[in-house]
């Protein structure tokens, strides 16, 4: 019985599809065609009346997108130059607490050692044995401290010692 | 004399507007069925085959050779009815009743219905506008344009399967409507 039902049906659509087939009738044919010629050629002339503009616009806009990117550039070149001197600033700032930090601890060491005579005893190697150690451990403290400093530094530091 | 469309093609390309003239003439019949039947509205159809025809002379120097004219035509048809379809807000509403009553008479095969432009319309219109965009098109380019597989498949970019799949679900739909207005129209009688 479904099978029948099915074949019925299937009769039905085909029938139906087959009206449906039917060439629908197009009313003034002359008329869509001279409709669709006139429009080609309308869109023609309205082009070639466009073109001069159309051509400045794409330069202008050619030109405007240049712009853009040479600005874009040009604002990033000046951010990071701008950055980059902030950043010197900010690494000169922290050398000089650094370097201060050790002019004040080398002067410290300096106070407590007569400089003069240690500069004298440390060339003629002649200072008393039980001192030598002492003596040496805290030149090695000086001199690691002034490793980070500048050499005339340094020594001016020194130089004020002895002639303090 | 036997219409040379390699010939044609080629004076289109070198813009001569006779030739398109005599393109027109001879396929604007084809391309107004396809926008007819994807479309139900005569208007739409017509502006259709217009706004097509303005693209196939645009792109004329992008047609290849390699595939056949009228598959080329009507995938533009296709794609430009499309467009409108989606930019109509709302549909006119079909008469049911003189639907019905015309779907009950075609039924029966041995009785030839002789159907106008408008009546074809609704009835396309009533069967196949429920019908998801792929599997409607689909429809009308196999069984109401009757194209084959592989002209369906160059204009829809879709493969061989695909077809197959939206054709059988618009068919198997399309039945299940027909058996319930059929059997409502009976059951008034």
């Amino acid at each position: 019985m479904s099978k029948n039902k099915h074949i019925n049906d299937d009769i039905k659509f085909n029938s139906i599809l087959e009206s449906l087939k039917k060439i629908p009738i197009l009313e003034n044919p002359e008329q869509l065609t001279d409709s669709i010629l006139n429009k080609i050629e309308n869109q023609n002339d309205n082009d070639n009346a466009r073109r001069p503009i159309q051509r400045t616009i794409m330069i202008m806009q050619r030109v405007l997108a240049a712009a853009s990117i040479a600005l874009l550039i040009v604002f990033g070149v000046e951010q990071y130059i701008f950055v980059d001197k902030v950043i010197q600033l900010e690494n000169r700032n922290s050398d000089l607490e650094q370097k201060s930090q050790k002019i004040k601890g080398l002067n410290f060491l300096l106070k407590n050692i007569d400089v003069k005579k240690l500069m004298m005893a440390e060339k003629e190697n002649k200072y008393p044995e039980k001192d030598q150690k002492f003596i040496k451990y805290k030149i090695q403290q000086a001199r690691l401290l002034a490793l980070n400093l500048n050499r005339s530094e340094v020594k001016n530091l020194i130089k004020e010692r002895l002639y303090e | 004399m036997p219409f040379e469309i390699e010939k044609i093609i080629k004076e289109i390309k070198e813009g001569k507007q006779e030739a398109f003239r005599k393109l027109l003439e001879e396929y604007q019949q084809y391309a107004f069925n396809l926008a007819f039947r994807i479309l139900c509205n005569e208007e739409e159809a017509r502006d259709t085959v217009q706004d097509s025809f303005i693209k196939i002379w645009k792109k004329i120097n992008g047609y290849d050779a390699n595939i056949k004219f009228t598959t080329w035509m009507y995938k533009i048809v296709t794609n430009t009815a499309i467009d409108r379809i989606r930019s109509i807000k709302r549909q006119k509403s079909v008469n049911l009743d003189s639907v019905t009553e015309k779907l009950y008479q075609m039924q029966d095969e041995s009785t030839e219905a002789n159907l106008n432009n408008k009546e074809m319309a609704d009835i396309i219109k009533t069967l196949a506008n429920d019908l998801p965009e792929k599997q409607k098109i689909v429809f009308v380019l196999r069984d109401l344009q009757e194209l084959n597989s592989k002209e369906v498949e160059t204009i829809l970019e879709i493969n061989e399967t695909q077809v197959k799949s939206n054709l059988y679900h618009a068919r198997k739909t399309i039945k299940e409507k027909l058996t319930e207005i059929i059997s409502f129209e009976r059951s008034q009688r």
